[in-house]
């Protein structure tokens, strides 16, 4: 038995001692090399979800337990420049080195590849030279999840995003600007099937997510409805009631402009304040009664 | 304030802007042995207080700023080895905007969560009703109430029996999840979510169409969604596969509301509406991504995914009205059946460094399989007889496909050249256009002279036909604008520049016109301009700026009605300005964040024609501002005091609210219910004292 466990142990510290030697004949210097310079980055770095990962005991992959060097490629030469900036060989996740956006985001995918990110090849970000750092920071966990660049999605995406973010500070808005959703309730920014960077296959399947009363299907459908939500409503936000375009009744008159519906009417008509046609018409999104087929019931 | 030269860049300038304000740098925590485990987190005590006059549902709205304690905390314990964690985050624990999530796990491996986040849709505070029962099914009028068509006369009652109502209901959301790698290359995920919301929310119904004799009031909100998602993904170095399953439930338990007539219009006492129905949705997907084979790196990625909506709810018996007429159903309910199908393959290939050519093809289709239902009556109001005739629910179908072809190539090292095609096809089975194609092309250049120094300019030109318009029975001229031939145009720019080492400014705009041509009726022209700039700077070791302006207009011009004719024009007009300053006054000890937010918008409804019968609408106007004085003090090594102060103030004119009565203008007999959003103006000091461990 002694003899046997001898002999593991002999295997198990010549295997070791072989996976070290390739490591270096690969370049790699480990974490410890790294730390030794760079100690003011580890107090930051440590709290992060790469470094709870990247080590030998939780680590899922070889790379992964490769610690810095699984992002930043083997340290060897940079090592041996005496850390001298632009030491060859050393990958920099800075969003400031675009002319190296696709190596910074191969680093990335390497480990986050598929899943949410399936479709980042080809995406709106992607086709821009983003690279995965313009958003996210590794080193450092500023926000809660993600390992955003910013305290928040919202703050995130509106570096960009100017006008967007203005628009969660209109009147009638969902309720992102007090966290309670964010930019990615509705998009993927790392690349989605539909258009606009929507999460889900189409615009109405994102807002049934939390709409689900108006799925239906219903006996009585109006047509705009079901085809796409935005034809009526402004989902960053508006100055309107409900986030409608426009207000009631001249909302409807874009495609009723005949009939009882056609009239201009005066703003202190009975049918243009309050709700106004949905006064008469409350489910506008669709009815299952009967007697429905005006939306009235 | 560390600073490194990243941080002169935009994103960057705001994650350090934003850091530099979180103790310790952040969200790192010092570890304390606690026991077995390696312990870290922070625990805040808080109060609030607000003065003036901050009592509105605007102020209330999705959030909690009410005076009084607050509570918070995050944790995180791990084992000695690093292996295993537990932690959360709780907010707001005392207050009606609590959140909450656990985490609990092993890295790298596995990790269960839950977590349960609440907020308050508020749509008003000081509406009235004279209905009892409000936030059940059945709402009935006070003993003492006299039903009359006089207008006059029911005023004079609904103002002696009417009593204050919020309307509002309260949105939880718990979720709990698993995500499980079970080996190297295999991840599991599965979550369920359950949003359960009550309350109250403004409904109407009417008991005398055409013409009105329409009634306001409080209509209950009960119901929940139950949402299921599970997913296997497999990740190998050249390909990967991923299969989900998402399901979602959707449970009202006010399927109807019943409300007692105020009127003496029609023979009953009651009109009942229906609400929205139970339904269930399945989808099932399967996605794929793999590098090609061959010498030119390629990639295609392709998603199949099939869904399954559901929908059996009883029918409601065509009247409320026992003695009226009532005729007999059809069937039960729907048994409807939508089924849904999506196809998606992209291809993106780099047949030369300096070329990107990217194929796509979409394929969406909504198939309504529910039978179309034959009601040889209808009953248009619980208050009226049934009318004989032939009235069809047809259920509605469309199908999408999108192809296109991109090609980007980069000039030089500094500028590169976008061209894409596209082709979307619309086929609708039941509406006015059967076909609709568009045809679109997109234009792009981008200039990066120097790393953070970027302009994109691109411009899109789209153009849609119909082919074959039946307008049915509305007017001959009338095309639907989701169906009507268009010429759009759109010009977007985005910049950001960094005129100095240490300024960074984003610049963004752009212009969009729809063209509607070949229509007499409804929306004829949409038009939208945009601009925005930010502005940060790092002016000092201790100091960082920043600024921002955007602007955002968008017209719509209509043509009215067929009979007299009339043109409307409706502008959204918003301008937002902001300047900020982060400050570290002691290093190590105090920090500073001032900011101040002003937006300010104004919808206008503009109309003439028609001999003078077309008027313009009071505009619609709200401002809001937010002024802040945040101080972040750092008490002792482990304790932390964060006070300051917050002014807020909104005012809004909206006419269809604002005078608002409880019944409308011209003494109608109508119930409306008086329910306006209140301006308000709050003063906010708050202090918080965190302990870190």
């Amino acid at each position: 038995m002694s003899t046997i466990l001898l002999l593991y142990l002999l295997f198990t510290a010549a295997d070791a001692s072989a996976q070290e030697e390739k490591a270096a004949a690969e370049g790699y210097v480990g974490d410890e090399v790294c730390a030794a310079c760079h100690q003011d980055l580890l107090a930051h770095y440590e709290k992060t979800p790469h470094a709870k990962v990247f080590t030998s005991k939780n680590a899922r992959t070889p790379l992964m337990q490769r610690g810095c060097e699984a992002c930043h490629g083997p340290g060897a030469a940079h090592v041996q420049a005496g850390g001298a900036k632009g030491a060859k060989g050393l990958l920099h996740l800075r969003a400031d080195r675009t002319e190296e956006s696709a190596k910074q985001n191969a680093a990335c995918l390497s480990c986050h590849k598929g899943d949410e990110r399936l479709y980042w090849h080809g995406s709106t970000h992607e086709s821009l030279d983003l690279s995965c750092s313009s958003c996210h920071t590794v080193m450092q966990a500023v926000s809660r999840a993600g390992l955003l660049s910013a305290r928040t999605e919202m703050e995130t995406c509106s570096s960009c995003h100017l006008i967007a973010r203005s628009q969660q500070f209109q009147n009638y808005h969902m309720p992102v600007r007090e966290g309670k959703m964010s930019c990615g309730s509705c998009h993927n920014a790392h690349g989605t099937i539909a258009d606009k960077l929507i999460s889900d296959h189409t615009i109405n399947d994102n807002c049934y997510r939390c709409h689900a009363e108006k799925r239906g299907p219903f006996l009585w459908e109006h047509a705009p409805v079901y085809e796409n939500c935005l034809n009526c409503h402004q989902p960053h936000g508006s100055p309107r009631a409900a986030m409608l375009k426009l207000s009631l009744p001249r909302l409807c008159q874009q495609c009723h402009p005949s009939g009882h519906a056609g009239s201009p009417r005066a703003p202190d008509d009975r049918f243009v304040i309050g709700s106004s046609c949905l006064q008469c018409h409350p489910n506008i999104h669709g009815s299952n009664h009967p007697s429905g087929n005006r939306f009235q019931r | 304030m560390h600073r490194t030269p990243h941080l002169r860049l935009p994103r960057a300038t705001l994650a350090a802007a934003l850091s530099a304000c979180l103790p310790l740098g952040g969200l790192a925590l010092a570890d304390t042995q606690l026991g077995p485990v390696i312990a870290s987190g922070e625990v805040s005590l808080g109060y609030q207080g607000v003065s003036d006059d901050f009592r509105s549902a605007k102020y209330q709205q999705y959030r909690d700023e009410d005076p009084g304690v607050s509570a918070a905390s995050r944790f995180l314990f791990e084992d000695p080895e690093g292996e295993h964690f537990f932690q959360g985050w709780l907010d707001d624990l005392t207050g009606d905007s609590q959140e909450y999530q656990l985490g609990a796990g092993r890295y790298g491996r596995y990790r269960i969560e839950g977590g349960l986040s609440q907020f308050w849709q508020v749509f008003s505070n000081n509406g009235f009703t004279p209905y009892l029962g409000t936030g059940s099914e059945s709402l009935s009028l006070p003993a003492g109430y006299v039903p009359t068509d006089d207008g006059a006369v029911m005023e004079a009652q609904l103002e002696a029996l009417s009593r204050n109502s919020d309307l509002k209901f309260r949105q939880r959301n718990y979720t709990a999840g698993v995500t499980f790698w079970p080996q190297e290359e295999l991840l599991l995920k599965a979550n369920y979510a359950l949003r359960d919301r009550d309350g109250t929310r403004p409904s109407a119904l009417n008991f005398g169409s055409p013409g009105g004799r329409f009634v306001n009031f409080t209509a209950p909100v009960d119901d929940l969604t139950h949402s299921w998602t599970g997913s296997a993904v497999m990740l190998r170095d050249w390909w990967n596969l991923k299969f989900g399953y998402n399901g979602s439930s959707y449970d009202n338990d006010a399927d109807s509301v019943s409300v007692e007539n105020p009127t003496l219009t029609g023979t009953t006492t009651v009109g009942r509406l229906s609400r929205e129905p139970d339904n269930r949705a399945h989808q099932f997907s399967l996605s794929a991504a793999a590098q090609l084979p061959g010498e030119i790196p390629a990639r295609i990625a392709t998603t199949l995914a099939y869904g399954l909506l559901r929908q059996d709810e009883s029918f409601l018996p065509h009247s409320a009205n026992p003695a009226g007429a009532n005729p007999a159903l059809p069937q039960n309910d729907l048994d409807g059946e939508v089924r849904t199908l999506l196809a998606n393959l992209v291809v993106t290939a780099r047949p030369r460094p300096d070329l990107n050519v990217k194929g796509r093809y979409r394929y969406y289709d909504y198939n309504n399989e529910t039978d179309s239902v034959v009601f040889t009556s209808r009953v248009r109001n619980d208050q009226a007889a049934a009318t004989a005739g032939l009235f069809v629910a047809k259920q509605l179908n469309y199908r999408r496909q999108n192809a296109s072809l991109e090609a980007s190539y980069r000039l030089a090292p500094t500028t590169k050249v976008t061209a894409e095609y596209e082709w979307v096809n619309w086929y609708r089975e039941d509406r006015n256009a059967t076909h609709t194609n568009d045809h679109v092309l997109r234009l792009a250049a981008d200039y990066r002279p120097q790393p953070w120094t970027w302009v994109r300019a691109s411009y899109q030109f789209r153009t849609r036909n119909y082919n074959g318009y039946d307008p049915g029975s509305a007017d001959p001229a009338l095309r639907n604008f989701d169906m009507a031939d268009r010429v759009r145009n759109q010009l977007d720019v985005v910049a950001t520049l960094l005129p100095r080492e240490d300024v960074t400014l984003t610049l963004t705009g752009g212009y969009d016109n729809s063209n509607y041509d070949n229509k007499s009726f409804g929306l004829d022209d949409e038009v939208s301009w945009m601009a925005g700039i930010d502005a940060a700077y790092n002016a000092t070791e201790w100091l960082t700026l920043n600024s921002f302006y955007t602007f955002d207009r968008t017209r719509w011009d209509q043509d009215g009605s067929t009979s007299g004719g009339w043109v409307g024009r409706n502008t959204n007009k918003t301008h937002d300005v902001g300047i900020g300053a982060n400050l570290v006054l002691i290093p190590g000890k105090l920090d500073a964040r001032l900011s101040y937010h002003y937006h300010w918008a104004k919808a206008q409804t503009e109309a003439s024609g028609a001999a003078g019968a077309a008027e313009d609408y009071p505009s619609i106007k709200d401002n809001l501002q937010v002024l802040s004085a945040m101080f972040d003090h750092r008490l002792r090594d482990n304790m932390r005091l964060e006070w300051g102060y917050r002014f807020e103030r909104f005012n809004g004119t909206d006419f269809k609210f604002d005078e608002l009565g409880l019944i409308p203008p011209g003494g109608t007999a109508d119930v409306e219910m008086s329910n306006n959003v209140d301006d308000y103006k709050a003063h906010i000091f708050l202090a918080t004292v965190t302990y870190e461990f």
